[in-house]
């Protein structure tokens, strides 16, 4: 059984990752804090007691519930969070200016001799993970980021073995499209 | 970008990538920070407060203690209900006397001057999508 | 005999904890009452929980102007038929809605009454036109 001590350790270990999984998937920071909350509590309540070794896969599956959990919800109020991220954004237009362009479909690659600097890769990047159709994104960021072998991210994804494999080549492939139209040199 | 062939990332290339990703890690903001870590200690609070829940159960014992006694019950019983009945009965107390400070959220959403149905109103969603792209 | 006398003292407490804690329309204090008066009909099929957070609303109602009292008023048989899923989605609404500076949250009170003055078949017109934004759940 584990300790609080240990259940505090474990979360303050992934807690980031968790939220930066969850912001990947729902594009909306205060939205995945919630997620990430929600995910700690129900881990708290119901699995708390359970050995802190199971709480890796347990943690991760409850956040990939609670992502699915928030897709589910009515639109409403996914409406109204992007409208107050959108009206909130106008004190940051170098971000939202950014993203405006990311999202143009047609958008053009940055001019190849620009060298772009790590930060802005690290957001193009980061921008590109949370445009990857929702399962490519998943099984990328749990076996590649989170580094899970191919039997846990399936077991997570709820899929075979063999999908998790499909779904991340496509990853790459996708992503390296992404990267690619943007001019992104690695 | 549909009519370029893609060349895929290289294993290094992918390295990069996720190299990048443990490094936007460091550049959360001080506030969300702050925030993920009161959602854990919210978290761990509940851990902690578990046994609670376990001492709770020996009460319902205790009142089904109480339901069962005789008056050929030892004297043992009768102190394990008084003191589960305290225990009780401080319960409800506290929960009741819980909201003396602060005003509740509820009251300050009614209380406000945009309605709660201007959350829940799709129409009005909608109106400000219109009206915010002007 | 002392002992089962003893015992329906300890129950009778338990009850009147019970009571307390889940009170019926009439144990409610006179003030109580004018406050959740709209409530008045449905208040014994509230569940307790639900009486409990109303009657924390009642609580505050002296710490409230008199504009903010008639708004409660209004607002509040309505706020007791929603579910409890609609009412905890409006309250982290509300809690990013505070978060907004006060220039935008003051454009967001202009721009529901606005709103408010047109017309059904306006607003379902706004509705059809706007796009609500797609989320790819793959699968």
């Amino acid at each position: 059984m584990a300790t609080s001590k240990e259940l505090s350790d474990f979360l303050a270990q992934v807690e980031r990752r968790a939220f930066k999984q969850a912001a990947y998937a729902v594009r909306d920071d205060h939205t995945a804090l919630d997620i990430v909350q929600d995910a700690m509590m129900r881990l708290a309540e119901k699995y708390g007691t359970r050995p802190a070794t199971e709480f890796p896969m347990l943690f991760q599956r409850i956040l990939q519930n609670a992502i699915l959990d928030h897709f589910r919800r009515n639109k409403v109020r996914s409406l109204w969070t992007t409208l107050f991220s959108s009206f909130s954004s106008g004190d940051d237009d170098e971000e939202y200016d950014l993203l405006e362009t990311l999202a143009g479909e047609g958008a053009k690659a940055d001019d190849p001799e620009v060298t772009l600097d790590r930060a802005q890769t690290m957001k193009l990047i980061e921008t590109a993970i949370s445009r990857l159709p929702s399962r490519q994104r998943e099984a990328f960021v749990l076996r590649y980021w989170q580094e899970l072998d191919v039997a846990e991210t399936a077991n997570i994804m709820g899929c075979s073995q063999g999908s998790v494999k499909t779904h991340c080549s496509r990853a790459v492939h996708t992503l390296s499209a992404l990267l690619q139209a943007k001019g992104v040199q690695l | 970008m549909k009519s370029h062939v893609t060349k895929e990332l290289t294993p290094q290339q992918l390295a990069k990538v996720l190299q990048l990703l443990d490094d936007s890690l460091k550049q959360i903001d001080h506030k969300t920070l702050r925030e993920l870590e009161q959602s854990r200690k919210q978290a761990v609070a509940v851990l902690e407060n578990s046994p609670r829940v376990a001492e709770s159960q020996p009460a319902v014992t205790g009142l089904r203690y109480a339901l069962q006694l005789s008056p050929h019950g030892n004297y043992r019983r009768w102190v394990m209900a008084l003191v589960m009945l305290t225990v009780f009965s401080g319960f409800f107390g506290s929960k009741f006397l819980r909201n003396n400070g602060s005003i509740d959220t509820d009251t300050l959403v009614l209380a406000s001057e945009l309605p709660p149905e201007a959350y829940t109103d799709k129409e009005f969603v909608a109106w400000l999508e219109h009206t915010s792209r002007l | 005999m002392v002992r089962t006398y003893l015992a329906l003292v300890i129950l009778g407490l338990s009850a009147f904890a019970q009571a307390a804690n889940d009170p019926g329309w009439a144990q409610l204090s006179e003030a109580d009452r004018q406050v959740l008066a709209p409530l008045g009909s449905e208040w014994d099929s509230l569940r307790p929980w639900q009486r409990e957070k109303m009657l924390n609303i009642a609580h505050d109602y002296p710490k409230m102007t008199t504009e903010q009292k008639q708004r409660v008023q209004q607002r509040l048989e309505n706020w007791s038929r929603m579910t409890p899923y609609e009412r905890e989605n409006i309250r982290k609404e509300y809690q990013q809605f505070k978060a907004l500076s006060p220039a935008r949250q003051e454009a967001l009170r202009h721009t529901w009454q606005e709103y408010s003055k047109l017309s059904e078949s306006e607003r379902h017109k706004l509705l059809m036109d706007a796009e609500p934004p797609e989320y790819d759940l793959g699968n």
